[in-house]
């Protein structure tokens, strides 16, 4: 018994990479490479090179306290959140009527749910743009929440249907039995089982407003400009290391969503309805 | 006064394109019975159920529980415990949550809600459970809360969707019992849905056997196993040989006198009136079949035939047997399994002891 764990042991120490194994990691090493590159540069004394020169956290220091930045962070973190509760807001009756749907026409309703990651975000972000002038004249930020409400919606959807498909219907119908209103029904058995999804639909809608740059760049008011615009502007007269740390900070946060995304769909599968 | 039933359907009609699911179906439960609907799979009984408790509406006919007609209400103003197949069990309460549920939304006081979960938990004999998550529980235990979860909100009637078809063998025999038991002892009105028949016979004060959406027989198990309704009922409770022949005399009293293929004279039950010379098909239990050693003549209710399967199950042997007048019809016959055991190829002799004209 030790024997055989000794050496099975000793071989996965030294294990002879698969072709399965190289062409895996070369896609991460491809995936990972410019995040690896922006957070290098940030780490640059004076311009930004790849491989840094002179290693210092000054500028990540100072992305954290230069007004415009954080400014742009604040109205980014603002419209990403409302952009986001509204989607999965939006989303949740969605998902909920799609179960009851016959199987064809919910493949087909989930397909056009999906319809903004089809369409070119630029032009859909003119096409918004027009519509908006034309029916209020300006541009305003709760005009860019809309335009976002609308591109973020695909994620929730396909969130919160993910889960409902295993929720068994019967669950519903036990409440019932025992005297909970549909409303009951809803708020005590069918949201709590479907938590993890709702979350994980509104954290990735939070990440793509967040993100977002086609959309906002035609719907965001002069005086109030999200961070991706923010740094777009900025490299637009300056090249200094500074703004890759900015960057290097917006892809930090938007890693920590990620992996609270992946817990949540990982406490999925302890609430229990496998057993 | 009209006499007031637990459960009430008159002419329940449901279709589904252009199947019917539910085809005419009226029946009673009185109350403190204990009611089973018995079919093959796409028969109706589920859906018979399903509106019971309102999570369907049938497209004609009505629904009473003690007199009220709730065939329009929706499942949550009924007042009806409903036992689920896979138990739907709440993953994310425990079992204390799980039973007091319907009673916080009836807005009980807490002490009132804590003593009524746990007299039910002891109903159930799961006293000591109250914290544990339902994928804690063993399937047993699953079903034992499912139970309970039904009992405690105190309901006028409960109906249970096949609750024992996901437990082993050994279980499912131990826990019949004691839900048998629990019903008796409680006096509530259940009506009980399955396709095993032999639940059905040990179980019930009446069953119901539906094929094809419409209710075949309503009777007592003797009834329905020894006076089945239609050929239907008599082949899909325990099994049945079908043997032709023809009437000797009229019919009468339900007493008939039927010849067989070979010549044979029995003594057989009529459903209903015929007349001498009729073609019919009598319908022979396996164990109303004796074998009979081979003597000098052969009796009036006497067959002859060869062993063909010789099948073992313990407490009983069954034998194939292919008759000597009609080999195309193999009939089968039990026998207990002290007895001598016959081999393949034996010459047998037969007594028909017992017989049903079936009709269709």
């Amino acid at each position: 018994m030790t024997a055989t764990t000794a050496v099975s042991s000793g071989k996965a120490r030294w294990p002879v990479p698969t072709g399965l194994g190289i062409a895996a990691s070369c896609a991460f090493a491809f995936v990972v490479a410019p995040l690896i590159v922006v957070a290098g540069a940030a780490l640059n004394a004076e311009a930004m090179f790849f491989p840094p020169r002179q290693l210092t956290l000054r500028w990540m220091m100072a992305a954290l306290t230069e007004g415009s930045f954080v400014n742009g962070a604040l109205i980014s973190f603002v419209v990403a959140v409302v952009a986001a509760a509204f989607s999965t807001l939006f989303a949740l009756p969605v998902a909920l009527q799609l179960r009851k749907a016959p199987p064809a026409v919910a493949r087909i309703l989930t397909l056009s749910f999906m319809g903004p990651l089809l369409v070119p975000s630029i032009i859909f972000a003119l096409a918004l743009y027009s519509v908006m002038i034309y029916a209020f004249g300006v541009t305003n930020l709760s005009i860019l929440m809309i335009g976002h409400v609308i591109i973020t919606m695909p994620y929730p959807v396909r969130t919160i249907t993910a889960v409902t498909e295993h929720l068994d219907p019967a669950l519903e119908d036990a409440a019932g039995s025992v005297g909970a209103s549909p409303w009951r029904t809803f708020v005590s058995v069918t949201l709590p089982l479907i938590k993890p999804g709702v979350i994980a639909g509104f954290l990735f809608a939070f990440i793509t407003s967040w993100n977002d740059f086609s959309i906002s760049v035609f719907l965001t008011p002069r005086e109030l400009q999200p961070l991706p615009i923010k740094i777009y502007e900025y490299l637009l007269y300056q090249y200094r290391p500074i703004i890759a740390a900015v960057s290097t900070w917006s892809v930090i946060g938007s890693a920590i969503i990620v992996l609270i995304i992946d817990r949540l769909v990982g406490l999925n599968v302890f609430t229990g309805r496998r057993s | 006064m009209a006499e007031q039933f637990d459960i009430e359907l008159s002419h329940c009609r449901k279709r589904y394109g252009a199947i019917n699911v539910l085809d005419d179906v009226s029946l009673r439960v009185k109350s403190g019975e204990f009611i089973t609907v018995l079919g093959p799979s796409g028969c109706g009984k589920t859906t018979t159920l399903r509106a019971i408790g309102g999570f369907i509406t049938p497209d004609s006919g009505h629904i009473s529980i003690r007199g009220r007609d709730v065939t329009h209400l929706p499942p949550y103003k009924r007042n009806i415990g409903v036992v689920f197949q896979n138990y739907a069990l709440w993953p994310h309460m425990t079992v204390a949550e799980i039973l007091g549920f319907g009673l916080r939304i009836r807005k009980l006081p807490r002490e009132e809600i804590a003593r009524r979960v746990d007299r039910a938990l002891g109903m159930v004999q799961l006293t000591g459970l109250k914290d544990r998550y339902p994928r804690e529980l063993s399937g047993g235990q699953q079903q034992r809360v499912a139970m309970a979860r039904a009992l405690a909100i105190d309901p006028e009637v409960i109906i249970l969707d096949e609750p024992l078809s996901n437990l082993d063998r050994r279980l499912r025999e131990e826990l019949r019992i004691e839900l048998k038991r629990l019903q008796r002892s409680l006096g509530v009105t259940m009506l009980f849905v399955t396709h095993d028949q032999e639940e059905a016979l040990s179980m019930s004060d009446q069953v119901v056997v539906m094929q094809s959406g419409r209710i075949q027989q309503i009777a007592d198990p003797r009834t329905v196993y020894e006076r089945p309704a239609n050929r239907f009922v008599a082949g899909f409770l325990g099994s049945a040989n079908f043997m032709a022949g023809e009437l000797v005399q009229n019919a009468q009293d339900g007493k008939a006198q039927v010849k067989l293929g070979n010549g044979a004279v029995v003594g057989a039950y009529a459903p209903s009136a015929k007349t001498a010379g009729e073609k019919v098909t009598v319908i022979v239990r396996p164990e109303w079949l004796v074998l009979e050693r081979p003597g000098n003549q052969l009796a009036a209710n006497q067959l002859e035939g060869t062993v063909g399967d010789v099948i073992y199950e313990g407490s009983a042997i069954r034998y194939g047997i292919t008759l000597d007048h009609d080999p195309e019809a193999p009939i089968f016959l039990q026998e207990r399994s002290n007895a001598d055991v016959l081999n393949p190829g034996d010459k047998v002799r037969i007594n028909v002891i017992n017989a049903i004209i079936a009709t269709d």
